[in-house]
């Protein structure tokens, strides 16, 4: 089952030389692996610890995120509108698993 | 020397206001967050939990290959608009009162063809989170009229006024007495002043999206009674009598799905 | 000599002005915590300077304090768990090699580590305090500076359940 990931622009169409935020968002629980279950077991640990956001496949950011990053996590990236292009993004967490999302950022 | 211990008041009475000037109602903090969020990240996790929903409201599942547009939620099959507004209430087809996640629970398994013990409850949260994003911010209309319905409503009282537990605790204890006040940090509402209005919510703290019914089960544990099965006639019945009485106090519901602390 | 002619501010003035200096000074630190940063609350030098040489392979003292790194965060956060943070760096793009962030009390103290590649020095993100502590922002630059901005979040409990 792949990771969800929901990508925004702010503004969604913005003008050339214009800022833009890149607001990502990915559904993940980012268990730190120092939490409890009710029968007092440690939940094992399983975070997303790496994202890559590229613009037309060149590579503009990689976060790496790890336990003190919070749940369900957002991140957001900011940059000038230069061009449209294909903004993509990919991550993947401690147990393999992976989520893509690509979305279109169109100049007004 | 008088004057000078007015002077000494004075100051420590305004040391007290900064010291309590910052948020100690979790309300107004997760309005806060909420805000922040917003404007930094332009998107809320609630999102996530909605669009997952609609993918699979709409995507054909299950042994019998459907999606879920033919489920009527009371206004019409697929009709969705609105729709939080009047659950629960009862259907004929499945002979029952059903609120928002049995009705979806009670689709999966006649349109889709799922076995109950198949279903997951993280699917059934994302369905309830986007039907109810159709029902934001609109009034509740929840009035109980048929037998069935009556009959749910009367035990949904009975309930939020059963002691139970070894704290020998009620819903009305809290909601009732304490209604417009705090018990510790929490304001507390009663169902007339819009209790249950703000339900399917992602919570902050829990980095969870709770229904009413999750948020029915979290009430049970934190005051010591063992929370019931999910999908079962206690959070029905509790969940028409607070939604009616939250009709009578003419409330609405928050934006769907709701963000709190 | 007579005492009340000694005095050279009569003691009305002197204990009104201490009484202000004092809540001006709290109240100072309250709306500016870079001006209290002599004692950041929750600071814990030695764990930081653990997460700091394992990451960046420098201490404390190789970090700057720089009025370019702008760092903001709730003062209090009523759950440490989602606690959101904004760092943006008044440089030119093309300076700025990655952003990371750190928490003094955190076991880890690491947050996350921003590589950044041609965009603007600009990252907002939600991370866990585990208590309250400092959150500081280290910018790294392409020249080898390491610059710093810190602001302490206090954590606390919310409320019935």
């Amino acid at each position: 089952m792949s990771i969800n990931i929901l990508v925004r622009f702010t503004p969604a169409r913005p003008k050339a030389g214009e800022e833009v935020r890149i607001q990502v968002v990915v559904q993940h629980p980012m268990e730190p692996g120092t939490r409890r279950d009710a029968s007092g077991n440690l939940i094992p640990a399983n975070y997303i610890n790496d994202v890559v956001v590229t613009m037309d496949g060149q590579p503009i950011a990689q976060v790496k995120p790890g336990p003190g990053t919070s749940a369900n996590p957002l991140f957001a990236f900011k940059m000038k509108a230069t061009k449209s292009g294909q903004v993509k993004v990919t991550c993947k967490d401690l147990n393999g698993q992976t989520g893509e999302r690509t979305a279109d950022l169109t100049l007004a | 020397m008088s004057r000078l211990w007015r002077l000494a008041a004075t100051a420590l009475a305004f040391l007290a206001l900064l010291a309590f000037a910052q948020e100690d109602d979790p309300y107004k903090e997760a309005e806060k967050q909420k805000r922040q969020l917003l404007e930094q990240s332009g998107v809320l996790p609630s999102d996530l939990f909605v669009e997952q929903g609609e993918r699979l409201f709409k995507t054909k599942r299950g042994p019998k290959q459907a999606s879920l547009e033919a489920c009527d939620f009371g206004l019409g099959p697929g009709k969705l608009e609105g729709a939080l507004t009047q659950l629960p209430r009862y259907f004929a087809d499945t002979q029952r009162v059903e609120d928002l996640e049995t009705r979806i629970v009670s689709c999966m398994v006649r349109l889709q063809g799922f076995r109950l013990e198949e279903i997951e409850r993280d699917e059934v949260k994302a369905l309830v989170a986007y039907v109810a994003s159709k029902s934001s911010e609109m009034p509740i209309n929840v009035v109980p009229r048929t037998s069935q319905e009556i009959t749910m409503y009367n035990i949904g009282r009975e309930l939020w006024y059963h002691r139970a537990g070894d704290r020998d605790m009620n819903c009305a204890i809290c909601h009732e007495s304490y209604a417009g006040r705090k018990v510790r940090l929490s304001p507390v509402r009663s169902p007339r002043q819009g209790l249950s209005n703000e339900w399917p919510a992602y919570r902050f703290e829990a980095d969870k999206l709770y229904t009413l019914q999750d948020r029915i089960a979290f009430c049970y544990e934190s005051i010591g009674i063992a929370a019931p099965e999910f999908y079962s006639e206690p959070y029905i019945a509790l969940s028409i009598y607070m939604l009616a009485e939250a009709t009578r106090g003419k409330n609405r519901f928050t934006e769907m799905p709701g963000f709190t602390r | 000599m007579r005492k009340q002619e000694v005095k050279v501010v009569d003691r009305r003035t002197f204990v009104k002005a201490s009484v202000g200096a004092l809540a001006g000074t709290l109240l100072a630190n309250r709306l500016n915590p870079a001006l209290a940063q002599g004692a950041l609350e929750g600071e814990d030098l030695a764990n930081l300077e653990k997460g700091l040489r394992q990451v960046l392979g420098k201490g404390f003292r190789d970090l700057t304090v720089s009025p370019q790194v702008r760092l903001v965060a709730p003062t209090i956060a009523e759950s440490g768990a989602n606690v959101p943070v904004e760092i943006e760096a008044n440089l030119p793009a093309d300076q700025v090699k990655a952003i990371h962030c750190f928490s003094d009390k955190n076991a880890n103290p690491l947050l996350f580590s921003v590589i950044l590649n041609g965009i603007l020095p600009y990252y907002a993100t939600r991370v866990r305090v585990a208590e309250t502590a400092p959150v500081r922002a280290v910018v790294e630059t392409k020249d080898g500076r390491l610059l710093l901005a810190s602001q302490s979040v206090r954590v606390t409990v919310g409320g019935c359940g």
